[in-house]
């Protein structure tokens, strides 16, 4: 069964790296992903801000086109994922809202797929067995801190895979790959990232609680699954160190780069040269 | 006895803002709030921001505080976690309510010739600029657009370290990515030309 993929935009940009390695994995794992044609920003949380119908429609014109050709669409960023699932919900709910959607995206709105992230893929339809048979360098007991951020398990109103205040898939993986996954209070805490550019300091804080909080749970990385995610802890990452006087030494990859590595690919391979905060050391360790 | 700034003049009370704010696309659970305060004890932002809290802004518009509600500048700092719609024991959706409030508080905007300066509002529109022109969101554009928005060239200069180190990265493409930009576009126009935007 062919699966349609949907990037999102920051998957071409400044996630480049998620983008690869997730591909690579995937195909690696049997699944080959297409991506959907002529597909457009899904509006983030920004579109809800400014207009309700704006924020259902970019995402409707998404899945409306992605129907006519697949059954399954899987995102790897999670605020895509929220506004493709947000929309799926309240169509389905509404029919007359669903008509009003259609008359905007001028084609009747197909909301009816299979939207899942790319973690729900790897757990529930991959299964962590078959991950297990990839692996070739495991991680040796590396101590991880997984951390989901805050739309990819909620709301479970709108789509649920894994719990919404402790979820597991994540640290599944970890396992499966050889880690440890340290318990970690703030993997569902939100880091703030729709406001990094509009509210710097109280992102910096809410970040903070992130990155400290690994450290003191004795986490030797960080793993994340969202692009949005992953911006906010790498690019605050140098601040915190001086506001804070604190060395983190706490690289900051993707799940995907991660998983990459375990299954013996070369850093290249991953984008690991592409990271803000440079993993280099971790790679060198796990060697 | 309450400071006298406390008190609540009843004849400035607009009660007809619950009904606004319930018949609005998201807005629509609001009176079922029963105060319990699950959402401002989850609120990760009222953690750090006690100015922003949930439970007092469904209050403060159940009872019809609605210039105050939609003046103030701490509807535009919820960081949209989900946290609060996910816990809230009477489904009140207070993300979606936020939301309602912000499209709410836009439209008067437009129509009373009132500025919103709060930056996450002048963050979505720039945002929402950049898909309108390609489809996509297009990073170089969206920092332009936004600092200049918000008129500050040094905020903008102490990003330039981090924007070089980014494109040496290859994480800033020097040109937008297209992805159904026409299609897009006629969206923007179908929905404003609705004033429903």
């Amino acid at each position: 069964m062919k699966i349609g993929y949907y990037p999102g935009c920051t998957l071409h940009s400044s996630a480049k790296e998620y983008d690869l390695s997730a591909q690579l994995i995937l195909s690696n794992l049997g699944v080959e992903l297409q991506e959907i044609k002529d597909w457009n920003c899904c509006g983030a949380f920004e579109a809800a801000s400014v207009s309700h119908l704006l924020s259902l429609a970019l995402p409707a014109r998404n899945l409306s086109i992605a129907a006519k050709e697949f059954q399954k669409v899987v995102m790897p960023c999670s605020a895509c994922l929220l506004a493709h699932v947000r929309v799926k919900k309240e169509l389905n709910d509404d029919e007359k809202l669903k008509q009003e959607v259609s008359e905007i995206i001028d084609q009747p709105a197909v909301v009816d797929l299979d939207v899942r992230h790319v973690l729900d893929v790897f757990v529930n339809d991959i299964g962590i067995e078959k991950i297990k048979e990839k692996l070739k360098k495991p991680l040796n007991g590396l101590r991880v801190a997984c951390y989901y951020g805050c739309v990819v398990v909620r709301p479970s109103q709108f789509y649920h895979f894994d719990d919404p205040d402790d979820p597991q898939s994540l640290d599944e993986i970890i396992t499966a790959l050889g880690g440890q996954s340290v318990p970690f209070p703030y993997k569902t805490k939100c880091c703030g990232g729709a406001l990094l550019l509009s509210d710097e300091e109280l992102t910096l804080e809410m970040t903070k609680n992130i990155l400290i909080g690994a450290k003191e749970w004795g986490a030797q990385c960080i793993v994340t699954v969202c692009p949005m995610c992953q911006m906010s802890l790498e690019t605050l990452y140098p601040k915190i160190e001086s506001k804070y006087k604190v060395n983190l030494d706490m690289p900051v990859i993707y799940f995907t780069q991660l998983m990459g590595l375990a299954f013996g690919y070369e850093a290249k391979e991953l984008g690991l040269q592409r990271n803000l905060v440079s993993p280099m050391k971790l790679v060198d360790s796990l060697k | 006895m309450a400071d006298k700034t406390d008190i609540l003049v009843l004849d400035e009370l607009d009660f007809h803002f619950r009904e606004e704010i319930a018949s609005e696309l998201g807005g629509e659970n609001i009176k079922r709030c029963f105060a319990c305060g699950t959402c401002s004890a989850s609120c990760p932002i009222t953690e750090i921001d006690e100015r922003f809290n949930p439970r007092k802004i469904i209050r403060m518009a159940l009872l019809g505080m609605k210039s105050q509600v939609l003046s103030s500048d701490f509807i535009w700092i919820c960081c949209n976690c989900y946290l609060c719609y996910e816990r809230c024991p009477q489904d009140v959706r207070f993300t979606s309510i936020i939301h309602a409030i912000r499209n709410i508080a836009i439209r008067e905007l437009e129509e009373g010739g009132g500025v919103i300066r709060a930056p996450s509002f002048l963050f979505a529109h720039s945002f929402l600029e950049t898909v309108k022109n390609y489809g996509r969101l297009w990073e170089p554009g969206l920092m332009l657009k936004f600092f200049r928005r918000k008129k500050d060239l040094k905020g903008i200069l102490a990003y330039a370290p981090l924007a070089i180190k980014m494109y040496r990265k290859g994480k800033i493409p020097i040109s937008p990515s297209r992805g159904g930009a026409a299609a897009v576009k006629h969206m923007f126009k179908k929905i404003e030309e609705r004033g429903e935007k």
